[in-house]
């Protein structure tokens, strides 16, 4: 894939059946700050630069790279409700990290499941990447759980639990919730 | 049947419970609420208990019945709105 076709890709919106994943732009810093600031949300993420100006520059940074992808979780209305990422993309051993998943209080149960379905579905089937790698904070047991049930655990440490997804997790998972996406399989 | 499945949802409700606060435990009774706005769960936490009790109930009956049900986890009149509802809605899925 050429950078130019990346670049392209991240102008796109990833239209799922009541989600949708559109890029992040600057003028998403204030929502994602809203997101990363609160308690109830973020005692499992990394400390975040309270400064607005500060986080559009991060945004406008990482939209640059082709190794990153950003995205806002989005309602078929364009109300945002999270962020989820694809990151440290390798497009030669086609390998990249997914995280920075974080969803509002109160948002429905498939908002949950498309959100990742269709980040998976960026990384797979439009990137065609062969692996995605992560982890979560082993006391944030819901989301361990959660994983658990269509990711491969590669190792567990004191503080976290980590796990990677090739396309047969992807297909289980896609399968298990097939009524909750729209995405062929 | 219906109390073997009542047992396996307060199995998958033991297991919720070993991954929420205190704060946000689920009682073992037919009238606890699971889905709904008196919920004491989030929707990750219904995901979890949806997938794990699904698991379960088609081990003991070897069946493939599909909970994860996108309807169901939506509408107003959920078979989740309850403990009692879920066992009448997985009795009836088992029939079927």
């Amino acid at each position: 894939m050429t950078e130019q076709e990346i670049q392209v890709l991240k102008t796109i919106s990833v239209e799922g059946k009541h989600v949708n994943l559109r890029v992040a732009s600057p003028s998403d810093a204030e929502f994602i700050l809203e997101l990363r600031l609160n308690p109830a949300l973020n005692r499992f993420i990394g400390k975040t630069d309270p400064d607005v100006e500060n986080q559009r520059n991060w945004i406008d940074a990482s939209y640059e790279k082709t190794t990153e992808f950003h995205f806002i979780i989005e309602d078929k209305e364009g109300i945002p409700y999270g962020t989820i990422a694809i990151y440290d993309i390798d497009y030669e051993k086609g390998v990249a990290e997914w995280g920075r998943w974080i969803l509002k209080t109160g948002s429905p149960a498939y908002f949950t499941i498309e959100s990742n379905l269709l980040a998976f579905y960026v990384a797979f089937d439009m990137l065609g990447l062969k692996k995605l790698v992560g982890g979560a904070n082993n006391e944030n047991k819901k989301v361990v759980a959660f994983h658990k049930t269509y990711v491969t655990v590669t190792s567990i440490d004191k503080q976290h639990t980590w796990f990677e997804v090739e396309d047969a997790n992807y297909k289980k998972y896609l399968k298990t919730f097939k009524d909750f996406h729209n995405i062929p399989f | 049947m219906r109390n073997k499945i009542i047992e396996l949802i307060y199995s998958s409700i033991d297991e919720l419970n070993a991954q929420n606060e205190a704060d946000s435990q689920l009682t073992k009774t037919e009238d606890t609420v699971i889905f709904g706005k008196d919920s004491n769960i989030d929707s990750l936490g219904l995901v979890n208990l949806i997938v794990s009790l699904e698991q379960a109930v088609n081990d003991e009956f070897n069946t493939e019945i599909s909970l994860a049900d996108e309807r169901a986890m939506s509408q107003e009149n959920s078979p989740f709105s309850t403990v009692s509802t879920l066992a009448d809605y997985i009795e009836e899925l088992l029939k079927q």
